[in-house]
């Protein structure tokens, strides 16, 4: 038994060698990718030649990957070699860093051998780079590679230095555009991870404030990092959300909206169940309220979770004004979110429906203004809003000073001409503009975007069941808002479920410290 | 099906809703009609008799034996009486479920909708209904609770608006009318018993069971509040002998009330009738929600989403086919539903715990 189990091995062995290696391969290599596993199994070697030639055939035929060939010492030298992706480094770093200490310094001091060179790289004591570690696995060493670091390879260790020298290009700090302030600091996230993690901390010094960086994506293998303050972030909340981040499966995370959209609880919902900023500001208020905030690689919008709707409805500036003005500011942006969602279905109903409840005079001046419009007040609102969320997608896609002026030449031409050809009165003119101004009251632009989505089912049942058909509509709205959760916090904390104490920070806003309240703190 | 726990205001809120909605419109008409001027005497009379009785129901020791039977948890095929009992109460949801919607559509045809499909303004207000019982009891209760504080509000703010052109003649007591004073009674008494019956059947969802009876309690109180309210404002404008040949006087009431600041709309009752739809549409998913709950504890089922279209279907099937108009409606009411109420309300609960009490099974706990 023990011979014939002996013998079956040595054949699955002979069975093994006669295998290519796929990586061996280059027109296999060329055309099927490499996988995590194969990159796991490869082992490093004590041979120079062995690694480089290994992590060719990794890299491919890369013309950014570089190789500078070099002898470490001036007696008894021992062969070695730099690799990089030039795209990813500064070359003026790596001379002063790398190259220089190693051909030039390391004599000087006294390191004539390639062997003393050696030992002087182990103990850390030769180049000038902060970051650099040792690395005896291949798929790490890659890792680094691709990610801005430069390897050292040397004859007779096994081991690969790594050595820390990015060097590209990112978008320096700017003024936020999305989110404006008239008081409070203009500085915002770009899309550089690194950036942004130092902007939250130089604005908490703290050792609470934890830092937990992962990768995610199975072929881009994006940096993200997730940030809370110890003691008052819930941990229940840290571990929910790195389960909820570690059991996406997705490509790659080209902005956080990738992963927002994956961390919704409710994935159906119009409603976004996560705050997000690229004020670094606002989002040291959330991790003092207890919020847990996620940046992403290459993306200047920060997560904010939990997300409730309240919390979607404050901006920053609540709390660099005095508090009064502050709330008399919320008031109002509640108000023009409501106008913003129910105004033209409003007008609908009314018109339509109960025009018994319009001042005469009024109803008069209606009629007179609608005399001449062919179309019913649904038609008329359609056409008029559809016209005006084209205009404004226009303005979007163009460049900014022909958006600009196509957004204003476009709704005041088309504006005018269309009252005048008796498209549309002028009072659903005045109507569909109020609602567009009101909506851009909404400081987040995901919960702005589901008003807009709103608004048209809202005005078909208002031309169909009058106020009766609003009230239902928005009965339906409130339900389901109800049944949301954001990480556990229901989606209407405080409202619903009711915290009249909590509510001190929702609808007003009141002087003083002790605003802030821990997200979470809500139980259905 | 999920286990839902609700707070004190929710369990509150919903017994309010589930009485409120529709006792604002029948009550001032009834206690006018039999009481008079003592309209407030009636109202007194019925609250204190239900508190009294809700008070006895809500005592641990009832409690626990009409729980024995009614069913806290699923049980589903433990003899014959919790089958017969949640069966009844079934029927009774139901048919109940069917006069409210027949009563709302009529109203909202006469009033507002007039070229609507009344068909259409059921299947609307169904569909509302449905979707909220399908997201379930704990979203209902958060958004019911913020909208018995919108109606709380409004009543307060239409008596305030109408405090100054209250006629003091039409609220003194008159001595004559003492003798009806019962029979005025007895409408009151028959809508906020319905506070008993549903406090048994939501309080098992209570998160502290103990609260139970002085949400119920409260309940009754804002009930009470409520309708007195509407009364002396409806009593006080038009006085007992109009208000008793008023179908619904609370209407009239909103349809007088004038803003001062807002004055120049000649009429806001439509934007008082959508706080009333939002109370109508609760009190119609909480009968609904209680059906279906005896539904599953008769059937031995543990979800009941999938009864909600069927059940749909048929209160909208009787609601529309079941009388032939309003009239037809208002006649069957007047002449059923104090008895009606009174007997599932009172009368039924009370035989369950009797016979939860004859049965050999001791209760639990």
């Amino acid at each position: 038994m023990l011979q014939y189990l002996q013998r079956l091995a040595r054949h699955w062995r002979r069975r093994a060698g006669e295998m290519s290696n796929p990586l061996q391969d280059k027109a296999t290599r060329a055309r099927r990718a490499v996988t995590a596993q194969e990159l796991d199994a490869l082992p490093t070697t004590a041979s120079l030649e062995d690694n480089l030639e290994l992590l060719r055939q990794v890299l491919g035929e890369s013309s950014d990957l570089q190789v500078r060939r070099l002898y470490l010492g001036q007696e008894r030298v021992l062969p070695a070699a730099l690799l990089y992706l030039e795209s990813m480094l500064e070359g003026r770093l790596l001379d002063e860093h790398v190259l220089r200490p190693l051909l030039y310094d390391a004599p000087v001091v006294g390191y004539r051998n390639g062997s003393q060179v050696l030992l002087a790289l182990q103990r850390n004591s030769l180049l000038t780079r902060s970051q650099t570690r040792w690395l005896d696995q291949m798929a790490p060493a890659v890792d680094e590679l691709l990610r801005g670091s430069a390897l050292l390879l040397v004859e007779g260790e096994f081991r690969l230095l790594s050595i820390e020298i990015k060097g590209y290009q990112v978008r320096a700090i700017q003024e936020s555009e999305k989110e404006p302030v008239v008081r409070g600091p203009r500085d915002a996230f770009v899309e550089h991870l690194p950036t942004n993690i130092s902007l939250v901390r130089r604005r908490i010094h703290s050792p609470n404030l934890q830092v937990e960086k992962m990768a995610l994506g199975r072929v881009a293998q994006n940096n993200l990092a997730l940030l809370y303050i110890r003691g008052l972030c819930s941990p229940r909340l840290v571990e929910y959300v790195q389960r909820r981040l570690q059991n996406i499966t997705v490509d790659a995370v080209q902005e956080s909206f990738y992963l927002e959209e994956m961390l919704q609880d409710s994935i159906l919902s119009p409603f976004p169940q996560l705050g997000n900023t690229e004020r670094p500001d606002r989002a040291v208020a959330a991790l003092l309220e207890g919020r847990l905030v996620i940046l992403t690689d290459n993306s200047p919008q920060a997560l904010i979770a939990p997300g409730e709707f309240f919390s979607l409805l404050e901006t920053s500036e609540d709390y660099n004004q005095n508090y009064l003005f502050a709330t008399f500011v919320r008031f109002l942006r509640y108000t023009a979110f409501a106008v913003s969602l129910v105004l033209p279905s409003f007008y609908i109903a009314i018109t339509t429906y109960h025009q018994e409840m319009i001042p005469t005079k009024l109803l008069l001046s209606i009629s007179a203004a609608r005399q001449g419009v062919p179309f019913p007040a649904l038609v008329e609102a359609l056409i008029m809003e559809l016209m005006f969320e084209i205009l404004r997608e226009a303005g979007v896609r163009l460049p900014r000073p022909v958006g600009q002026a196509v957004s204003i030449v476009g709704a005041l031409v088309i504006g005018q001409a269309s009252v005048q050809a008796g498209l549309v009165s002028a009072l659903m003119v005045i109507v569909v503009a109020f609602t567009g101004i009101a909506s851009f009251s909404v400081p987040h632009f995901s919960l702005g975007q589901t008003v807009r989505i709103l608004r048209f089912p809202l005005m078909l049942t208002a031309a169909l069941l009058g106020l009766f058909g609003v009230m239902c509509f928005i009965l339906v709205i409130l339900l389901h808002m109800a049944s949301l959760q954001s990480f556990g916090v229901p989606y209407l904390a405080p409202a619903a479920p009711l915290r009249a104490a909590a509510l001190r920070d929702v609808l007003v806003r009141l002087p003083g410290s002790g605003m802030h309240r821990p997200a979470g703190a809500e139980k259905s | 099906m999920p286990a839902v726990k609700l707070s004190r205001w929710q369990l509150t809120a919903l017994l309010v809703a589930a009485v409120l909605p529709t006792a604002l419109l029948v009550v001032p008409a009834s206690t006018a009609q039999n009481a008079g001027n003592n309209f407030w005497a009636s109202l007194t009379i019925a609250w204190l008799t239900v508190v009294v009785i809700g008070y006895l129901f809500t005592a641990p020791g009832c409690l626990r034996w009409i729980w024995q039977l009614l069913g806290r948890e699923n049980r589903g095929g433990g003899g014959p009486g919790p089958v017969v009992v949640n069966l009844g109460l079934v029927l009774y949801f139901i048919l109940s479920s069917g006069i409210l919607l027949r009563e709302f559509v009529d109203l909202m045809g006469t009033i507002y909708l007039r070229q609507t499909p009344v068909w259409l303004v059921a299947a609307a207000l169904l569909v509302v209904v449905d979707y909220g019982l399908r997201v379930g009891l704990g979203p209902l209760a958060r958004i019911n609770s913020l909208a018995v504080l919108s109606i709380m509000v409004t009543i307060v703010l239409v008596a305030a608006v109408n405090l100054r052109a209250l006629d003091q003649e039409f609220l003194q007591p008159q001595y004559s009318r003492w003798p009806g004073l019962l029979l005025g009674a007895l409408v009151p008494l028959g809508w906020l018993s319905e506070t008993l019956l549903f406090a048994l059947l939501l309080g098992q969802h209570l998160a502290d069971a103990g609260q139970l009876r002085s949400a119920a309690l409260l309940a009754l109180l804002l009930d009470y509040l409520a309708l007195l309210l509407v009364n002396i404002a409806s009593l006080g404008l038009f006085g007992a002998e109009v208000c008793a040949r008023m179908i619904y006087p609370a209407f009239n009431l909103i349809r007088e009330t004038r803003l001062e600041s807002l004055s120049f709309f000649e009429r806001t009752d439509a934007l008082f009738m959508g706080v009333w739809v939002l109370g109508m549409a609760f009190k119609l998913a909480v009968f609904m929600y209680c059906g279906k709950v005896c539904l599953l504890r008769a059937c031995g089922l543990t979800d009941y989403r999938f009864c909600l279209l069927p059940c749909a279907v048929l209160v909208l099937g009787l609601a529309l086919y079941g009388w032939e108009n309003i009239s037809a409606l208002l006649q069957f009411s007047s002449l059923t539903v104090p008895p009606y109420l009174l007997f599932y309300n009172v009368v039924f609960l009370l035989a369950v715990y009797l016979l939860s009490r004859l049965s050999e099974k001791k209760p639990e706990g």
